[in-house]
């Protein structure tokens, strides 16, 4: 499976404090970037000593195809892709980019969008809020940051809200007033609405926990996971069917990056352990299961693995692949 | 509990893939945090559910709007009456405009009854899951004419003249959820005045 990627060239960066930058992207000369839906992440090709395959949402308008931006946050302790796109990558730089895809799409019928965002988790909701802006449909967009000094995005989602939704901020370096509003928030929302929410884990189950306190079926809740918290990883050996080639998995490296290295195409899309798309299955051996697809049962049978996030607990892991 | 009428199955259609409601059944809801009880014609089934509710220690608020008189129900819930369906439909339609996300919708009544109840719950942004449905009574059907429009209300044979064109009508297995209501076309398109032998379906 050949991946297609769009030359881009980095044509502006814009610091948001110390931790945070957005990233404008232009194609390059012959390239074209397509319109999106809203919700829609890009997978961002992280030169360096080994190529990273970052996943970031598209936090612009839906109808954007002259420039993408996306805002990147840089993970301290992380392998290194978002680091690289802040201290490696300047302005003039090009870069390679998948086409946009979508896991986290508004539900079109959706009377009233209730949107709840947490630090960088506001990125997909740039593309929401233009389209909900642009087709006249209702929604109140809340906004939990730790800092106030420079919030990413304030002055576009302000433009955005006046006049189309409601905008509300929380600034608390604990995290907490947010999470004191998603009762009363959840409590008053009008038949028809769906809430969406993108943010810490933590954050994302209390919207998850309080919208079933007040009746929400499933169905209306809708979450974009990102950046699962993988913990600590070691490295680990695995082999390709019962009788083929072994391979190391570094400790800094995903199992499916390390499959991309040895020239093993797996088919993928998210890379963070949510759409399933790059399931592989297991002769042998007992992943370390880090994903959020399985399900507990398929997870018991260790007859399958999503090798972008998950690792060995106990080896030889052997995989159905040549 | 009585086999919701659209549970037949229908000759010629596959049960996967046919767009006549499925309906979940009267079931109390626990979930919901208000539960909002339409019935028509048919006062004991809105008992029953009101003693499920009860003996779930009463979560949430719960309301029963009713055709007739009410019937001997647990503390606690709140009962209104009104004069015949059209009336109720449009109570239902009004406190539903009020409502917040967590409500429940319940309705039974004739099959009528509930595909309209059905539209207004779906235009006032309820989703399937969030109403539960049994058919109870006449299985009489709404068949909207593909030529003119009208719908005709009370079908109860597979052949049934238009109330607005007067043209007879296959009641065909195709259901509209925005509408409520089965297509029907002219039974004669074919060959004029060749029409098709006429069965009582749904009583």
């Amino acid at each position: 499976m050949a991946v297609t990627t769009i030359p881009v060239t980095v044509a502006g960066v814009e610091p948001y404090g110390p931790d945070v930058r957005a990233l404008r992207l232009i194609p390059e000369p012959g390239a074209a970037l397509p319109a999106f839906s809203p919700g829609s992440h890009v997978i961002v090709h992280v030169p360096g000593e080994r190529v990273r395959r970052n996943p970031y949402s598209l936090a612009c308008a839906p109808s954007s195809t002259e420039a993408y931006r996306i805002v990147v946050r840089r993970i301290a302790d992380g392998r290194g892709g978002s680091r690289a796109l802040h201290d490696e990558v300047e302005v003039g730089d090009r870069l390679q980019i998948e086409p946009p895809r979508n896991l986290f799409a508004p539900v079109l019928p959706a009377r009233r969008h209730l949107l709840i965002a947490g630090g960088i988790g506001i990125t997909p909701f740039l593309s929401y809020a233009h389209q909900l802006r642009a087709a006249g449909v209702p929604f109140e967009l809340h906004y939990g940051v730790r800092d106030g000094a420079a919030i990413p995005l304030l002055d576009e989602l302000q433009r955005l809200c006046t006049g189309a939704g409601r905008l509300a901020v929380y600034v608390d370096p604990k995290g907490a007033s947010l999470l004191a509003v998603l009762e009363p928030i959840l409590g008053r929302q009008p038949l028809g609405t769906h809430v969406s929410t993108c943010g810490p884990a933590p954050m994302m189950e209390a919207v998850v926990a309080a919208a079933r306190r007040h009746g929400w079926p499933s169905s209306r809740v809708h979450l974009e996971r990102f950046q699962l918290d993988l913990g600590p990883a070691d490295p680990f050996a695995v082999r390709l069917g019962l009788d083929g080639r072994e391979l190391q998995v570094g400790a800094d490296e995903s199992l499916l990056e390390a499959l991309e290295s040895a020239g093993v195409q797996v088919s993928y899309l998210c890379r963070q352990g949510v759409c399933g798309e790059c399931r592989t299955g297991v002769l042998a051996g007992v992943p370390d299961h880090r994903d959020a697809y399985l399900t507990a049962p398929e997870r018991a049978a260790n007859t399958a693995v999503m090798p972008c996030v998950s690792r060995c607990a106990s080896g030889p892991l052997v995989l159905d692949l040549v | 509990m009585s086999q919701p009428s659209q549970a037949q199955v229908i000759e010629g259609v596959s049960p996967r893939h046919t767009s006549t409601p499925r309906d979940s059944g009267l079931a109390f809801a626990p979930a919901g945090v208000a539960h909002l009880v339409v019935v028509a014609g048919d006062a004991p089934a809105a008992e029953r559910l009101a003693r499920a509710w009860a003996q779930a220690g009463r979560p949430g608020a719960f309301t029963l709007l009713l055709d007739g008189p009410p019937p001997p129900l647990p503390d606690g819930v709140s009962c209104e009456s009104s004069a015949g369906p059209d009336a109720l439909e449009s109570a239902v339609r009004d406190r539903l405009s009020r409502a917040s996300v967590g409500l429940r919708l319940y309705v039974a009544g004739p099959e009528g009854f509930v595909r309209r109840l059905a539209v207004a719950a779906a235009t006032a942004g309820l989703a399937d899951d969030e109403v539960l449905v049994e058919v109870r009574g006449s299985g009489a059907r709404r068949v909207w004419c593909a030529h003119c429009k009208v719908v005709t209300e009370g079908a109860t044979h597979d052949l049934v003249p238009c109330a607005g064109c007067g043209r007879s009508l296959t009641v065909y297995h195709h259901f509209s959820r925005r509408l409520g209501a089965f297509m029907g076309f002219q039974a004669d398109a074919e060959v004029a005045g060749e029409l098709p032998e006429v069965h009582e379906r749904w009583p």
